[in-house]
């Protein structure tokens, strides 16, 4: 048996070299004073969120600014404290061009009042309550999905275990390493509160393979805290993925989330603005991003006001001077969206920014190779963490085959990249499976 | 600083990249080529050597002209270019490495066209043809130029092709002791590929040693050769067993008839095999058990290049049923059934085959043991007498016998109060100078003279035996007729 399962050992992922060892002892960089900040009116799922402020309003930080009021709710908060001075149209993560409250910031970071009352410690609050308070804190999930948390937690399944990713498995991030890192404490708490608010006996965290350090460290961490264990798991790509991450912790398999199997699984960060919001402290207001790639110059993790510009920090960290032309991606290389400027808005659900070099000063483009055709090689096939079959449903795109695409249940793919990534002729399989999703949704 | 525009997710590829594939492929083939070289070169001097390098050089040269002209043909904007992006020389290489080194240029050349025209561009180019295109041409000059594929060079002294591993085992009807069918080429010789076979099959170690360096590179996917040398390699080893051969029966089957070569460098090929897991499941498996059937009931040496081109024709087939998503957390029926119908084609074949070999070869000792038989018999025949005289006490029997060239009368005078030999002579006879003439008209015939027929005993003479076996056999005929009255 253990034969065969080797033979048809899939759906693991794929070792991606990701340059980011240079940031795992990089000191976090606080860049807390931009003059302004435009919060965007989106949870990313639905853009044109409802504004509950108008140009001219004069409002503090952590008041709340925008929500979304319909199944899902999301709430939006203001990152500064200062008057409202336009609603306008500003690059966002998704590529769109999205309605933003912009804030002129007044540096003086006056606090909604019942913000300023300290709160209580989860043990004295009901999981109902809990779910609650990270529902109006507009919590998200940090590691670049934007969903909001409180859903996992409303689920009526019987959840056993809160699994926290640290695995951040795209190249270039580093952001929730500096978490685990720096923020320890309110990790381990946060991961305490979600145990609580979902009644789940156990806690992991899961970081990559190959951090003995922090994974010694998070060990002894967790000495103190009763029924949480820190579990590696293999450097490969998606191993964030919640699937493939319980595949790999668990060897469990879910259909639609993971609550079907009794686990949650959420970010880190998310865990430490989990922490913050039930102590008491504030909405989410503030994320950590990873700024790094071939083309910076000086690679850092930043701590900033949801809402900043991102060429703000660019401007920090600084192009190499042999790069002409820069891949700016919001997020990591592998998901994250291309950004046709660098005055795009760091959202809750940018984890990073990575810059890549499309052209060197001397005409080189180290992105572009050559495409080749399809050699059947099946590389797309094998590595797909889904299970499909990238290939055949590229082809059945191109000739528009919507009833096939079906049949190879194409919709189960979550756009990891990975088959574009591995495909030796260069194809941009991906690309051709968003296609055919297109084709079997009738060509929208 | 300017910015990319427009672009997808992901922003990065794989350092690994298809040109890097085929050049392994190509390197390796390179290598094969030159130890080729060196095979004939030790085995039929540097005619044979020069004669091989000569092959290849047509192969590749072939290959590429080829492929210049339907570029050109179809009127591709940067022939060039494409030219080297087309990887046709693979196609060329392999189809040379799989032909015997007796094989005219000229086939070599044609089979390089069909294998280019017929086996990749009438499909539409890489990456759309059905069959191996290398295997698309070594069978169409099987077909077509059988007689012309020897393993000898023409013009060399004795002509006939030498037999190969495998044509040697059929004609053994597969079975035998170690001794009949290892030791015909030495189990050293078998493993270094010193012994007469196409080009680039035989270097075992060579081949080996590639595969797992293709392997390592992610090159080929390492389950199909594992796979389809494993299925050969068990269904033969069960049939030794049941036939009384030891472990050298499935490993010279695995290290001869160019099993290692197809599997490694054939049926890997990317374009012509399944793309899922499964499905290669299936592919490498059935290639296995079709290249020991074709080999011990087909009787065919070739029976790789056969069972692999008809498993590219499964291919689609196979795609289609295992077309679909995988499901991680269960074996699903119908893999369930793809396992046990595989495990049962393989179980009863091996059954099958074991049998019918074990009776084929039964069939053929008893052919054999009837046809000496009949010799005998019809030899017998020939011996027989003519004519007696008696003559006071002494008999003269005239027998006919059957020398080097035809029939001849032998005289056979027997005593009969002393039943001893009184004399043997021969009169007339068309036996050749040098060899029968010179026995007959030597002293050989006195050497009956005085011999008790209870116990003649005169040796034939070495250099005419026939002649002298057919004096000794009229006088035991003449012998056994006055034993007889
Ligand atoms: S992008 Fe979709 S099809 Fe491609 S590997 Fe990822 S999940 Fe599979
Ligand atoms: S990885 Fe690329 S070349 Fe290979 S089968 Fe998939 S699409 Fe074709």
């Amino acid at each position: 048996m253990r034969i065969l399962s080797e033979l048809f050992k899939l759906g693991y992922g794929v070792h991606i070299p990701g340059d980011k060892k240079h940031l795992y002892d990089q000191e976090l960089q606080w860049y807390l004073d931009p003059k302004y900040v435009y919060i965007p009116l989106t949870n990313h799922v639905k853009h044109g969120l409802r504004s509950l402020v108008k140009v001219g309003d004069y409002v503090k930080m952590g008041q709340k600014i925008g929500e979304r009021a319909d199944n899902i709710y999301a709430a939006l908060h203001a990152s500064v404290s200062g008057t409202v001075v336009g609603i306008d149209k500003y690059l966002h993560r998704s590529g769109n061009y999205v309605d933003c409250v912009v804030i002129e910031n007044d540096e003086r970071y006056k606090q909604v009042e019942e913000l300023e009352q300290a709160c209580c410690l989860e043990s004295q609050l009901s999981s109902q309550e809990i779910v609650d308070k990270i529902r109006e804190s507009g919590v998200v999930g940090l590691g670049g999905s934007g969903f909001s948390t409180y859903v996992k937690y409303v689920s009526t399944n019987e959840i056993d275990t809160i699994v926290l990713n640290g695995v951040e498995c795209e190249p270039y991030i580093a952001t929730d390493h500096n978490i685990l890192l720096n923020r320890t404490d309110l990790v381990f708490e946060g991961l305490k509160i979600m145990m609580h608010a979902a009644n789940a006996a156990k806690g992991v965290i899961a970081i990559k393979q190959h951090k003995k350090p922090l994974f010694d460290y998070l060990v002894q961490f967790a000495q103190e805290y009763e029924n949480i264990t820190i579990i590696e798991v293999p450097d490969a790509y998606p191993m964030g993925w919640e699937k493939v991450l319980i595949r790999q912790v668990f060897r469990k398999e879910y259909d639609r989330l993971p609550a079907d199997a009794g686990i949650i699984v959420n970010n880190v960060a998310t865990a430490v603005e989990v922490a913050s919001a039930i102590r008491g402290d504030l909405p989410l207001i503030y994320r950590t991003v990873t700024v790094n790639g071939p083309a910076v110059e000086k690679p850092q993790i930043f701590r900033v006001r949801i809402g900043t510009q991102a060429k703000e920090l660019l401007a920090l960290a600084g192009y190499k001077a042999n790069v002409q032309q820069v891949r700016l991606i919001a997020g990591g290389p592998m998901m994250g969206t291309i950004m046709e400027s660098d005055e795009f808005i760091i959202s809750k659900g940018v984890n990073a920014i990575t810059c890549l070099i499309e052209e060197t000063v001397d005409g080189q483009r180290p992105l572009e190779l050559p495409e080749e055709p399809c050699v059947r090689c099946a590389s797309c096939v094998d590595n797909c963490p889904a299970g499909l079959q990238p290939v055949n449903i590229m082809i059945a795109a191109k000739f528009g085959e919507a009833e096939t695409i079906q049949q190879l249940e194409a919709k189960a793919c979550i756009e990891c990249g990975l088959c574009t990534y591995v495909c030796p002729s260069k194809i941009p399989v991906t690309q051709w499976v968003r296609e055919a999703k297109k084709v079997m949704n009738g060509g929208k | 600083m300017k910015f990319t525009k427009r672009g997808n997710a992901p922003s990065m590829t794989a350092p690994h990249t298809t040109k890097r594939m085929m050049n392994d492929i190509i390197a390796c083939m390179l290598i094969l080529s030159i130890i080729a070289i060196g095979t004939q070169w030790y085995l039929g001097g540097s005619e044979a050597g020069i004669q091989a390098g000569l092959l290849i050089v047509t192969a590749m040269v072939t290959a590429l002209v080829t492929e210049a002209i339907l570029l050109l043909v179809k009127g591709e904007k940067q022939p060039l270019t494409k030219l080297f992006r087309t990887y046709s020389i693979i196609p060329g290489l392999m189809l040379v490495l799989i032909v015997p080194v007796g094989t005219p240029m000229w086939v070599v050349a044609v089979g390089t066209i069909v294998a280019i025209v017929a086996g990749k561009f009438v499909y539409g180019g890489l990456g759309k043809n059905i069959f191996n295109p290398a295997l698309v041409g070594r069978i169409f000059i099987t077909v077509a130029f059988g007689g012309l594929l020897t393993t000898t060079l023409a013009g060399a002294i004795d002509g006939v092709s030498a037999a190969t591993p495998l044509t040697h085992l059929a004609s053994l009807q597969n079975i035998g002791t170690q001794s009949q069918i290892v030791e015909q080429y030495g189990m050293v010789n078998l493993l270094l590929g010193l012994y007469p076979t196409a080009l680039g099959e035989g270097a075992s170690i060579a081949i080996i040693l590639m595969g797992i360096y293709l392997m390592i590179r992610k090159t080929i996917d390492w389950r199909i050769p594992v796979m389809m040398v494993g299925t050969v390699f068990l269904m033969t080893y069960m049939i030794g067993i049941e036939n009384n051969m030891g472990l050298w029966y499935p490993l010279y089957h695995v290290m001869t008839g160019g099993l290692l070569f197809g599997a490694i460098f054939m049926a890997t090929d990317l374009v012509t095999t399944p793309v899922s897991r499964s499905g290669r499941f299936i592919f490498a498996i059935g290639a296995g058990v079709l290249t020991v059937t074709l080999r011990i009931v087909g009787g065919m040496p070739e029976g790789v290049a056969w069972a692999i081109l008809a498993m590219n024709a499964f291919t689609p087939l196979i795609d289609h049923f295992t077309m679909g998503k995988i499901r991680f957390n269960a074996i699903s029926t119908k893999m369930l059934a793809v396992i046990a119908t595989t495990a049962t084609v393989v179980v009863a074949m091996t059954l099958y085959l074991g049998t019918s070999a074990k009776t084929a070869k039964v069939d053929a000792q008893a052919k054999e043991l009837k046809r000496q038989e009949m010799i005998k018999v019809k030899a017998e025949k020939q011996v027989q007498v003519l004519n007696q005289v008696a003559d006071g006490d002494t008999i003269t029997y005239e027998v006919q016998t059957k020398g080097f060239s035809g029939n001849f009368i032998v005289y056979v005078t027997i005593t009969t109060t002393t039943n001893t030999i009184a004399k043997v002579e021969v009169l007339e006879h068309k036996e050749s100078a040098g060899y029968g003439k010179d026995v007959i008209e030597s002293d050989f015939m006195q050497n009956f003279n005085e011999q008790t027929i209870d116990d003649v005993n005169v040796d034939t003479v070495s250099g005419a035996t026939i002649t002298s076996d057919a004096i000794i056999k009229a006088v035991n005929k003449a012998i056994s007729t006055i034993e007889t009255e």
